[in-house]
């Protein structure tokens, strides 16, 4: 059946669905065993069966019931206080969505023919700014090591309190109201970090923490550094799949309360910093796009395990410290070279040329690297944002925290004519992960490649 | 004469509802003046917390879990002021748990299809104050009301808790007014939630009291957020109005 011919519901009827069934039914959780369900006219706190607060209670499980929050909340003759004032304004709210909940069907249907945006982006990093010559210091490494040798200027770290929950919770909060979406909008949130250990997992203490509804689902991804990409493929893939019209992307890495002085090789941990960022993915018509950055093609890959997998492995020791084994100067030549070969691959595959975008939200793991790989792919520095040098290595968030900055740079309110965002990270293996974002879904004419190139 | 230090000023839906700390050695125990009539105290309340507070109290029979209640023969006297960190120490003397069994002395109970607000039975608590050390505050607006989650040291979560405390509730109003006449509650909402819970987080003296309603007819007594602290600051509401920031 199509929207437009659905039959009107007489009042009182929510499809199969009793209105008045379903207000007992939340009446009830409050009431004693034996307590009767009271004649539909009485006003539930005049009589004395509930006080304000087992009100409050009883709405919320009649909201909870019919799967519509806050019907109740902002009613001009505030919220209803007897059996047929709540079963009318449930009627209503159902009559009125009418056309916003649709049969499978529809849903279907309007997920292939709509668009996957990044309607909102945040980020946040830990709230103390340590310079390198602190980092250097507490890690007993030679002067210079972290500023000169790495390029890293200061870390973002985390407070002695401050976990990737809260860190995520301030991203996650600045992504939603960017995309001016309420936390009970949220059909599906996708987690990542590198350093989160606790169990519940990461997602989970997040959808507690913003209130998501019950019915959205909670996935934790893993990546380490490619971690966004990950999160980003699994969130549009969602959309494009599903009935879901709001995904929460969210990356969060703490790494200065695991990576401690005296435990880890401070040429390794000193290059970290703790940050988070979110991003709000939601399905829109494809009319309507042409202000939104739009996910294209995903690449998604891992290198042959004969190459750089053993250049890095980090495990427990057993003793509650952590046993690395590295080689940085062969991982970050390693780095640079598939950084730069997923950037071609990314160029080839969504027809977008590397000199038209606008920026390049990718893994930093150290501006020294970055620098290499800007040289190597004949791209001009200025397009990276800057965010390990200010904040360190942030793991999965440090690709997050650029491509936030990128759209921040480049919304379409402040940049007339914006480029495509080229995303790429990678991750321990290596395991890597990219995409494209463009303005409408596809690059700006200026910045097409000819067809004998993109063949390539 | 009973000198008591003033830590709670709740709003209730009469007047106001007080707590005051009185010295036991090197602890503090809580006591609620009530005024010689009625529960509450009328508009305005002219005190602030941290007041001490002189009271001709007359002891009544203890009814659990309002064990706290004195009557009071008149308006108190008031000879001085502890600033909120003295306060603060004198709250941390007096009754806490870290759990929340050990609030009230008897397990919470919730709805659990409800919106998550805890209550007790009121022949199984055996007090109606408690205070207690939180990791972190989130604060929602439901029906008619702001609401407040606080996850305790524990890490258990008390996931709707009433706000009644007086110097929040003015502190919201006042955020409700600068948020706009649409929808203020989802501006204040991302504000209190954002930088607000960020300053509260960051201020090694967050603690909070809580408190327990009168019993109603089926002898349900429900929790409510008596005290937060640290208390709101006049000088984050200009941050509010300026925009997203933090404080």
């Amino acid at each position: 059946m199509k929207r437009n011919e659905r039959k009107k519901r007489a009042p009182g009827q929510l499809g199969a669905l009793n209105a008045r069934a379903v207000v007992e039914q939340g009446l009830r959780t409050m009431l004693p065993p034996e307590g009767r369900v009271p004649a539909e006219n009485t006003d539930w706190i005049a009589s004395g069966l509930l006080d304000s607060m087992a009100h409050s209670e009883v709405l919320v499980a009649i909201e909870k019931l019919c799967g519509v929050p806050d019907v109740f909340d902002g009613l001009p003759s505030g919220p209803p206080r007897s059996t047929k004032a709540a079963a009318d304004c449930l009627a209503a709210a159902f009559s009125e969505r009418e056309g916003a909940k649709l049969p499978a069907a529809d849903a279907a249907e309007e997920a292939t023919s709509s668009v996957v945006s990044v309607a909102g982006w945040g980020h946040s990093v830990g709230s103390e700014k340590v310079p390198a010559a602190a980092v250097e210091k507490e890690h007993g490494l030679p002067r210079d090591t972290i500023l000169r040798r790495a390029g890293i200027e200061s870390v973002a770290r985390a407070a002695r309190e401050e976990t990737e929950l809260d860190l995520a919770v301030r991203a996650a909060e600045a992504a939603l109201a960017r995309a001016g979406a309420k936390p009970a909008q949220v059909d599906h949130v996708i987690v990542t970090s590198e350093t989160f250990l606790g169990l519940p997992s990461l997602g989970f203490a997040l959808h507690r923490r913003l209130q998501l509804r019950e019915d959205c689902g909670v996935l934790d991804v893993g990546g380490a550094c490619a971690g966004l990409v990950n999160a980003l493929f699994v969130g549009t893939s969602i959309l494009r799949s599903s009935p879901a019209r709001v995904v929460l992307a969210v990356t969060a890495d703490v790494h200065g309360h695991a990576l401690r002085p005296g435990q880890v090789d401070g040429r390794f941990a000193g290059l970290f910093g703790d940050g988070a960022s979110a991003f709000v993915l939601r399905r829109m018509p494809p009319e309507s796009n042409g202000a939104h950055y739009i996910p294209g093609e995903f690449v998604l890959g891992c290198t042959p395990s004969s190459s750089p997998s053993r250049l890095i492995a980090v495990a427990p020791d057993g003793q509650g410290g952590v046993q690395l084994e590295f080689d940085g100067d062969a991982l970050g030549r390693a780095a640079v070279r598939q950084l730069d070969a997923l950037l071609r691959q990314l160029e080839a595959r969504s027809g977008c040329l590397l000199q038209s975008a606008s920026s390049f939200a990718t893994h930093q793991p150290n501006p020294r690297l970055l620098d290499m790989l800007a040289r190597q792919s004949g791209l001009p520095i200025e397009r990276f944002p800057v965010v390990c040098r200010r904040f360190g290595n942030l793991g999965s968030s440090t690709a997050g925290v650029a491509l936030s900055l990128a759209l921040e740079e480049q919304t379409p309110r402040a940049s007339e004519h914006p480029g495509p965002i080229f995303v790429a990270a990678l991750g321990p293996g290596l395991v890597l992960g990219g995409c494209v974002l463009c303005i409408g879904g596809h690059p700006p004419p200026s910045s097409k490649m000819k067809s004998d190139v993109s063949a390539g | 004469m009973t000198e008591l230090i003033l830590s709670e000023i709740t709003r209730m839906a009469q007047g106001y509802c007080i707590i005051g700390l009185e010295p036991q050695g090197k602890a503090f125990r809580s006591v609620r003046p009530m005024p010689p009539r009625n529960y509450a105290w009328g508009h305005p309340w002219p005190h602030q917390r941290g007041d001490r507070l002189r009271f001709r109290l007359q002891s009544l029979p203890p009814v659990p879990p309002h064990v706290e209640d004195y009557r009071s023969a008149g308006a108190p006297d008031c000879p001085g002021k502890l600033p909120e960190g003295e306060l603060l120490r004198c709250l941390r003397a007096a009754e806490t748990a870290r759990k929340t069994e050990e609030l009230f002395g008897c397990a919470l109970q919730t709805n659990p299809q409800g919106g998550g607000a805890a209550w007790v039975k009121a022949p199984e608590a055996k007090r109606s104050i408690c205070g207690c050390e939180f990791r972190f505050v989130r604060f929602h607006w439901k029906l008619d009301r702001w609401r407040a989650e606080l996850q305790l040291a524990s890490g258990e979560s008390l996931k709707s808790l009433p706000i009644v405390d007086r110097d929040w509730n003015d502190f919201l109003d006042d955020a409700a007014r600068l948020g706009g006449s649409q929808s203020p509650q989802e501006r204040v909402r991302s504000f209190l939630n954002g930088p607000v819970a960020a300053a509260v987080w960051k201020d090694e003296s967050r603690f909070a009291r809580l408190g327990l309603a009168r019993p109603n007819p089926q002898g349900v007594c429900w929790l409510m957020l008596d005290s937060l602290f640290p208390l709101p600051k006049r000088e984050w509401l200009a941050k509010f109005s300026e925009g997203p920031g933090t404080i």
